[in-house]
């Protein structure tokens, strides 16, 4: 027991209910890794999405009820800012989903990370380790690997995949990590890109090819078709 | 017990319904946005600054910050603009969600270092209403959300409240509250089914 780091524990997940999130996602009352798992399953789930969308709607609306004056000078402010903004293209490339997410989001799923990576050193636990969130199961670390400077894991949470890393550098603006899966011996499949902050990188990949070796390139923004730089990571499934 | 609380109560006449119009108005003007019209942008800006910037002040209290963040928040639904699709919600309520997101964020992550503390959010939440809107118009609407309000039980509302003001995650609102996790999901999804009904939101 001594050896596990708090928030990491064994077991088995408990199955929670994701409709049961729904009204606590529409409120931005939750973390990373349960908006994660609620995205996918309104993905997959009309009916659900219609709802969470009306909630959405009605959370908005509580913002009405604090309505506040901003001083004079942020308008100005803005304006200005939006007169040297270009806007971004009508259709997104193919970020991974999740990427742009602020370090303060980033930093519990990276925390989870850590732990993930303390107890694969630490050799005290194998694959498949449970990572408890305060006493609630739910990713399973799948596989982890190295960078350079950090580390790269892959995390199953409801058979869907997170990819998350820690000491990432950060890339200039025009540059993004790009992730790939690898698969005997066939040609590197795109599998979306992502940008790093404060040095963690946080993206939901969706579905993963089973047995493929992730693999994390740097590449120009909006992503290559194949590898143009040195594979910085790999994390082998 | 999840499948009742999916079962939308019986529709009432809503006492909060908007203004005629008024949405679909700024729908059109967050296309025009989209288009890189900036004098459109100059009058969408008008029209939902006072929510945006009162939201962001209600999560995060000061006011320097305050501003900050609803300055990025006005220039990213600039930038946004063109991926908005209508399909999936009001203008208004894109950019408040954007809004509300972008606050509670910089809330978590201001707590990763500093670790605010839980208790005093837990005094305070009684204070929910205490920014006074200076438009009438704005007033009008903030009243009757206010009201719709009343529909929500004294438990559901202190949950949402603090979840959504207080920018709290549930397992956060459940330690503050002191009661199990399952019933504040519980709490604020049916809070919120309650409230939409109320409000007359159409899914």
């Amino acid at each position: 027991m001594t050896t596990v780091p708090p928030g990491v524990r064994r077991g088995d997940d408990d199955a929670l209910d994701v409709r049961d999130l729904l009204g606590a996602y529409a409120l931005d009352a939750v973390d990373d890794v349960e908006r994660a798992r609620v995205e996918r399953f309104l993905r997959a789930d009309d009916v659900a999405a219609a709802e969470a969308a009306s909630y959405a709607e009605t959370a908005s609306r509580l913002a009405v009820a604090v309505v506040a004056a901003p001083p004079p000078r942020l308008r100005t402010a803005v304006l200005q800012e939006v007169s040297r903004t270009r806007q971004v293209a009508p259709i997104a490339a193919e970020p991974v989903r999740h990427a742009a997410q602020s370090a303060g989001r980033q930093r519990r799923t990276v925390r989870l990370l850590a732990a993930a990576c303390g107890v694969l050193l630490a050799g005290t636990v194998g694959l498949g380790v449970t990572l408890a969130t305060r006493g609630e199961p739910t990713p399973t670390l799948v596989a982890a690997g190295d960078f350079a400077t950090g580390t790269a894991a892959l995390v199953e949470v409801d058979g869907g995949y997170v990819v998350l890393g820690q000491g990432v550098a950060d890339l200039p603006a025009d540059r993004v990590y790009q992730l790939w899966s690898l698969q005997d011996g066939g040609d590197p499949v795109p599998e979306g890109f992502l940008t790093a902050e404060d040095g963690s990188l946080v993206g939901d990949v969706g579905d993963w090819p089973a047995g493929a070796t992730l693999a994390i390139t740097e590449e120009p923004a909006g992503g290559s078709p194949q590898p143009t730089s040195d594979i910085l990571a790999t994390v082998s499934t | 017990m999840s499948t009742v609380s999916f079962l939308r109560p019986e529709r009432r006449r809503s006492r909060s319904e908007e203004p005629e119009g008024s949405t679909d108005a700024l729908g059109a003007l967050l296309r025009r946005v989209a288009r890189g019209d900036e004098q459109a942008f100059e009058a969408l800006y008008d029209a939902v600054a006072g929510p945006v910037y009162g939201v962001v002040l209600r999560v995060l209290r000061d006011p320097a910050q305050s501003e900050e963040v609803t300055q990025e928040v006005m220039v990213e639904v600039w930038r946004q603009a063109p991926r908005y699709d209508a399909e999936r919600g009001s203008a208004r309520g894109w950019v408040l969600t954007v809004a509300h997101r972008r606050a509670v964020d910089r809330v978590r992550s201001a707590q990763a270092s500093t670790d605010r503390e839980d208790k005093v959010a837990a005094r305070d939440h009684d204070r929910a209403f205490d920014v006074v809107a200076e438009e009438v118009e704005h007033r009008l609407e903030a009243e009757r959300v206010r009201r719709s309000l009343d529909v929500l039980t004294d438990l559901q509302r202190e949950s949402v409240e603090l979840a959504y003001y207080g920018g709290y995650t549930h397992r956060q609102v459940a330690e503050i509250l002191g009661i199990p996790l399952g019933t504040v999901k519980t709490r604020l999804r049916d809070g919120l089914i309650r409230l939409r009904d109320e409000m007359g939101v159409v899914a």
